[in-house]
């Protein structure tokens, strides 16, 4: 339905570049990154309130790259929400039906049926700058929903409000999508993207790296800020190479530091996932069948939910988890020399 | 005890005697003029037609360029443009020219010999020694007043807003007369109070396009010459009363309009 082709932006030393993807009908979208990754930026090409260098925004066959924003039918909900603050909250959200021109009985009726939907009736005589965040919220997206937008663009929407509301407010935004408008949700947080989306991009240094359902894009990340999202902290870029007369590939993550895995042996680069509880950690060099073992120092070591969480210098930095038990048995402390293993077959290889 | 800094206490003090600079000559002229003095001058009617003429040039001047200079103080605020930083320059001209050398600029422009002129006087409009040409030279001094506070103004509305409007299917015009200007309204209104105020008190170009009919400030410097300064001193008075009768009523408005402003929000949230 909507569909993003190639989009290039280019302001100051930040550059958009590569940007394509494509939101169906009815879809809930979500777009995923950190901040300065260009998230924002790209709702305002959409919405129109920037233009792209190149590229096309394309929209049910009709391409919008380079209409003005009062006539794309995308309603944009900023981050810091822009009500108007010099009216109340009925005319905040009655001020697109008034550019159509509509009748007063109409408008009033449209005005109280979102005011219903989205529970703010008993707000409308009241000035933005005396509502709660939530409150404010609601009125925002009253005000864009009023044009009833063929696509809603959400720009961190739930940042600005207490933990509590923020599962208020995902209920109603999903309650929005099941009415039938497609939302395209941009923020930072991992949960409120797991939490939301049916699909979602994410976005790093100004380009899509990697678009897929939640499941996908989560378990199998290809950037360290994924995996670090997604609790994967043992996550390598590596140069891969075929061990001669083996199925075995060997990663260089760093020089002299290969790690012995299986994969698609025609890669020449990928990411090497390890998960934290295939790593065996032991005081003296083990006897296992393990193909990679690493001898390195704890650089850290502290307390975490299921115990403690150490960091091993082993010429990579290698995450693993430890039971209290374990580390008082062991006197585990900060410069300790320790054995990580684990094997080849534990490995994840992403191309 | 409470402390207080050195800089401080010289601070106020020098701040002290440039108030009293202000001050003491406006004081000094109040006290040496008389009541039955400024009664008989005001009712002199070459003074009252002088008065008036200044009022209404003023206010006739201020009105007539707020319609392109609020435009173009917007544009000024919000957009980027070639040579902007130029025109920037060029607003604030008028306040560092010497206005007499104004004056002479502007009769040239203004006069039946000039292509404007020659156009206006076939449209039955005249400047030299006219109202319309008073008006002219009043705007054209006072004009950067407007200009920077409707800038100021139009630049503190967050842009944001222009945006979600937009957002909202409103026409750039239309993003103007709903947002901008409401919200920038108090900056254009004090903008506009203080242009009409120093176009009241122009002499320098107002007596190049026209030593008659005679503004006050006009009649002042006559009064002076003709009489002396016995003579000049009530009409200074008078002139310098009714400015800042004007002044203080129309800073008041501006002040009203935003206290029934909070009163209305104040009303609704009750």
């Amino acid at each position: 339905m909507l569909e993003l082709r190639n989009i290039y932006y280019e302001t100051g030393e930040f550059q958009l570049h590569d940007i394509s993807f494509r939101v169906e009908a009815g879809e809930y979208f979500v777009l995923l990154g950190p901040s300065g990754a260009g998230k924002s930026v790209l709702l305002e090409l959409i919405a129109g309130l920037t233009y792209c260098d190149s590229g096309n925004i394309i929209f049910k066959g009709k391409d919008y790259t380079d209409a003005p924003a009062w006539k794309r039918p995308f309603g944009l909900v900023f981050q810091d929400l822009a009500l108007f603050p010099h009216m109340n909250v009925y005319d905040n959200i009655a001020y697109s039906l008034k550019r159509l021109k509509l009748d007063k009985k109409s408008i009033g009726q449209r005005v109280e049926e979102l005011s219903l939907e989205l529970e703010i009736l008993h707000l409308l005589y009241r000035k933005p700058d005396s509502l709660s965040g939530g409150e404010q919220q609601r009125v925002a997206l009253a005000r864009t929903l009023a044009l009833k937008p063929s696509v809603l663009l959400l720009d961190e929407p739930l940042s600005a409000v207490d933990v509590s509301l923020q599962h208020e407010l995902r209920a109603l935004l999903r309650k929005i999508n099941r009415n039938g408008v497609s939302i395209i949700h941009v923020t930072h947080s991992f949960e409120e993207a797991l939490a939301m989306a049916q699909r979602v991009s994410i976005i790093e240094k100004g380009t899509i790296i990697h678009t897929g359902t939640p499941y996908e894009v989560f378990e199998r990340p290809k950037s360290s800020f994924i995996a670090n999202l997604s609790g994967h902290r043992n996550f390598f870029k590596a140069k891969v190479s075929r061990e001669p007369d083996s199925d075995l590939l060997r990663a260089e993550v760093s020089p002299g530091n290969p790690i012995y895995c299986y994969g698609n042996p025609l890669l020449t680069e990928g990411f090497v996932l390890i998960n934290h509880e295939n790593i065996v950690l032991s005081l003296d060099k083990p006897d296992l069948s393990t193909r990679n073992n690493f001898h390195g120092i704890i650089t850290d070591l502290h307390p975490s939910r299921h115990g403690f969480e150490i960091t091993i210098d082993a010429g990579i930095l290698l995450h693993a988890q430890l039971t209290a038990e374990s580390v008082q048995k062991f006197s585990l402390e900060q410069g300790s020399k320790i054995w990580a293993c684990f094997k080849a077959s534990s490995v994840t290889l992403i191309d | 005890m409470k402390r207080t800094s050195t800089f401080y206490i010289i601070s106020s003090l020098l701040g002290g005697l440039a108030l009293l600079f202000i001050i003491a000559p406006l004081l000094g002229l109040m006290i040496k003029s008389t009541w039955p003095e400024l009664f008989q001058v005001s009712q002199n009617r070459d003074v009252r037609e002088s008065i008036i003429l200044t009022l209404v040039a003023s206010m006739l001047g201020t009105l007539l360029l707020a319609i392109p200079g609020i435009p173009l103080s917007y544009m000024l605020a919000r957009k980027q443009f070639p040579f902007r930083r130029f025109v920037l320059g060029l607003v604030d001209l008028p306040v560092v020219i010497p206005h007499s050398a104004a004056g002479i600029a502007l009769l040239g422009f203004l006069s039946k010999d000039s292509f404007f002129g020659s156009g206006m006087a076939h449209l039955g409009i005249e400047f030299i020694g006219k109202p319309a040409g008073i008006a002219m030279a009043m705007a054209f001094v006072s004009l950067p007043f407007l200009l920077n506070a409707a800038r100021e103004g139009f630049a503190s509305v967050p842009l944001r807003l222009e945006q979600a409007a937009l957002n909202l299917g409103a026409t750039p015009s239309q993003v103007f007369f709903t947002i901008s200007l409401p919200l920038a309204w108090r900056s254009i209104l004090s903008g506009l109070i203080m242009m009409f105020a120093r176009g009241m008190s122009e002499f320098g170009a107002v007596v190049i396009i026209a030593y008659h009919p005679m503004t006050s400030s006009v009649m002042l410097w006559e009064w002076f010459g003709a009489y002396g300064l016995k003579y000049a001193r009530p009409i200074a008075v008078l002139v310098i009363l009714i400015s800042l009768i004007f002044f203080i009523l129309l800073r008041l408005l501006s002040k009203n309009d935003d206290s029934v402003s909070r009163k209305k929000r104040k009303k609704k949230d009750a």
